[in-house]
């Protein structure tokens, strides 16, 4: 046994051909055995997956939207046209049936949930019969798509349909999808307890949204105010007046001017700006949001700057009209400064919605490429920007007294008319609506049910972002500061060498 | 082996070679992080590694140039192999030497990441896997270092002989999805990719296979080292 392992030293460590090919057989071991690990590994999973759970726990403040309808003994139904099981199953349906199942256990005697067969129309758990049918219209006798992903809430003669028609990921109404199609955040809390206050309540007005001036509809807040509990519809304003249960109209970033009638004329022709006005004297709300990169609309312009809103701007050095620009280096998250988190206005309105924007968020408002506000009359601002913010007109910096006025309020008429100007259209971008960095969700909810009265305002609820490696809240200054810190250690430890390395060459 | 070990570790810092590498690693990693997460507003872990793999493999041949061919050149590598240590004891205590100076280094950009607690939530089993991924990538870039430095006594030679090794361990992967040839020669390439074993720990999976892969080849060129040594003991 001895000559045995000693030939094995010697052939391991010898000289010469054999060890060369015991060399090569070494390697071929390591070759062979990883291909088989490998391979054995990938058959019988020997790997661990690290990726974080989502914490889908229950975070809105919905007791009072319910604590009517639970004392009146009122019940919600929400039927999925799957079995429970195949909701489980399903990737993105275990999410709602895994809030649905929550918000049941928090409200046994209000909600109810029921799985339907969509074949057969008959209750997975008792076997009885229910009529779908009657869902394939809305309540506003439009056509609704039942398919197996709907998601039907009912109570009373009440009901409302969420289908996914567009999407293959199914369920896509309860997610936040970007532009791209990826899906950037699970908002089912909101949606499930905004669609069970729908139901519960019986009427409904309707937020317009104005056509027929390349306006474009941020689809978040579409949604959004969809979850507060109105109808979304298009007006055009050129041949309709605004109908009577308007909760408010939306002007979402127009590329061409509104019209006014010719003044003295003999024909009364009411033209767009009239029946606005018509509308915001009966006490009528409107919203309008803007590019500040759009081109001048000076009739619209003018409306609102007879109720004090003025959006800067003026000709730059090339002659060309622009507007001007907020940049604020303090509080921006771009290296630009045209990205930044803003203040609370000092004014009523704008300590209202503070104060309940601080209630659910401890984050601030960021707004991105805005354009000054300047305000006069009763006018108040509900955003501002930072002190050391400037406003710019090209290459040019204009004012550099801060404070600029992002959003803005101000009474129209006497009869409780109030117009809303926001200087930017991306208060409501999807990503930022759904980042929990910001406070941009709660600001708009508070904003909408300040301008409306909203029946449902799901405040707190819990989004699951998926997007978890966007920093929110640094900003440029931060992140400035944090690279010298990184950077001065290499430095120090380039100084600590060399003189540590002088002091003994010098010893 | 622990006085080979003490013995490279002190001429790290006595001379110039340590604080130069730690010095462009901290550096240049810093600026990677920097730019990858603070000025792109993202927390995101992978990205940095899978630069820092890249640089890595360019940076770490100047901490184990120097390992033998130094010797060899000062004619002190007579010294060594008749000194009481055993070969392999010798080859381990200059490799872990090596190692342990990258590994400190990696740990310590590492800890950039704490900058970004305040305003992401950071993913830090992504971050611990990635981290293990880069330490056993080190692993296995210093081991062909110490090798190709045994095989030669100029500095600049082993530098770019273990750069060319290094990369060539990465492009294997790249390599086999170029190949049209039949798929089991393109899964033993993907097998001994550097890349795509590391992948798996960025994609949020620790594999024991890949593990195993890097232990395996690190003590393969450990062993071939030592083999380099013990013919030129005999011959």
């Amino acid at each position: 046994m001895k000559n045995f392992f000693k030939k094995m030293k010697g052939a391991l460590t010898g000289r010469g051909g054999q060890s060369a090919l015991i060399t090569a057989l070494v390697v071929l071991l390591v070759v062979i055995v990883n291909v088989f690990l490998y391979s054995l590994g990938t058959a019988l999973r020997w790997y661990k997956r690290y990726t974080p759970t989502d914490d889908l726990s229950l975070m809105g403040d919905t007791d009072a939207l319910f604590a009517e309808a639970i004392e009146d003994g009122r019940e919600i139904t929400i039927t999925f046209c799957r079995s429970e099981g195949e909701m489980w199953a399903h990737s993105s349906g275990k999410y709602v049936i895994n809030t649905a199942r929550l918000l049941q256990e928090k409200y046994p005697t209000l909600l109810r949930l029921r799985f339907v067969n969509i074949i057969t129309m008959r209750d997975h758990e008792t076997e009885e019969r229910v009529d779908l049918n009657k869902y394939r219209t809305d309540m506003n006798g439009n056509e609704t798509v039942i398919n197996s992903t709907s998601v039907i809430f009912s109570s009373g003669d009440n009901y409302r349909v969420i289908t996914d028609t567009v999407s293959s990921l199914g369920y896509s109404d309860f997610f936040g999808i970007n532009s791209s199609g990826a899906v950037y955040a699970y908002n089912g809390e909101e949606i499930i307890s905004s669609m069970m206050s729908w139901v519960l309540t019986d009427e409904h007005r309707t937020v317009y949204f104005t056509k027929g001036h390349g306006e474009t509809a941020d689809v978040t807040l579409t949604n959004l105010i969809s979850c507060l509990g109105f109808y979304v519809d298009v007006i055009d304003l050129s041949h309709h007046s605004v109908p009577e249960d308007a909760a408010a109209v939306v002007i979402s970033n127009p590329k061409n001017d509104f019209e006014r009638a010719a003044a003295g004329s003999s024909i009364k022709i009411k033209a767009e700006l009239e029946r606005l006005d018509e509308y915001l004297l009966s006490g009528g709300r409107l919203l309008a949001a803007f590019d500040p990169y759009s081109k001048r609309l000076p009739k619209l312009e003018a409306f609102i700057a007879e109720c004090g809103i003025v959006l800067s701007g003026g000709t730059d050095a090339d002659g060309v009209y622009c507007r001007d620009i907020i940049k604020d280096s303090a509080l921006s998250v771009n290296t630009a400064g045209t990205t930044f988190v803003t203040e609370p206005g000092s004014g009523e309105a704008a300590q209202r919605l503070a104060s309940v924007v601080s209630k659910y968020s401890a984050d601030k408002v960021l707004v991105s490429e805005c354009s000054a506000l300047t305000l006069s009359g009763g006018a108040e601002a509900l955003l501002v920007s930072s002190g050391s913010s400037e406003a710019t007109r090209g290459d040019e910096t204009v004012s550099s007294d801060g404070g600029f006025a992002t959003v803005a309020l101000a009474d129209y008429g006497e009869a409780g008319g109030s117009v809303c100007v926001s200087s930017t259209v991306l208060l409501t971008t999807g990503d930022v609506m759904a980042s929990s960095g910001y406070a941009n969700r709660t600001f708009v909810i508070a904003l909408l049910d300040e301008l409306t009265d909203a029946p449902c305002t799901p405040y707190g609820c819990n989004i699951v972002s998926t997007d978890t490696t966007t920093l929110q809240n640094l900003t440029m200054r931060e992140a400035k500061i944090y690279t010298a810190v990184i950077l001065a250690v290499p430095v120090l430890l380039a100084v600590l060498g060399a003189v540590l390395i002088i002091k003994r060459k010098n010893a | 082996m622990l006085a080979i070990y003490k013995r490279e570790l002190r001429a790290y810092f006595t001379g110039v070679i340590g604080y130069v590498f730690l010095v462009i690693y901290l550096a240049v990693a810093g600026v990677l992080f920097c730019y990858s997460t603070l000025f792109s507003m993202s927390a995101d872990v992978t990205s940095y590694y899978s630069l820092m793999l890249i640089f890595s493999a360019i940076v770490l041949p100047l901490l184990t140039m120097k390992s033998f061919s130094e010797e060899r050149k000062m004619k002190t590598e007579q010294l060594l192999m008749t000194s009481p240590v055993s070969i392999t004891g010798m080859v381990m205590g200059k490799f872990l030497a090596s190692y342990t100076v990258f590994a400190a280094a990696q740990l310590f950009t590492s800890l950039y990441f704490l900058f970004l607690i305040p305003y992401a939530r950071l993913q830090f089993a992504t971050l611990f896997g990635n981290m293990l991924a880069m330490l056993l990538v080190g692993l296995v870039f210093i081991a062909v270092g110490v090798f190709v430095s045994s095989l030669t006594e100029n500095q600049l030679s082993a530098a770019i002989g273990t750069i060319a090794i290094i990369l060539g361990f990465i492009g294997v992967g790249l390599l086999s999805s170029l190949l049209p040839t039949s798929y089991w020669l393109r899964y033993v390439l993907d097998t001994f990719s550097v890349l795509s074993r590391y992948q798996s720990f960025t994609n949020g999976y620790f594999e024991v296979s890949a593990v195993f892969y890097y232990l395996s080849i690190a003590a393969l060129f450990i062993y071939l080292t030592v083999r380099v040594f013990d013919r030129r003991r005999y011959n």
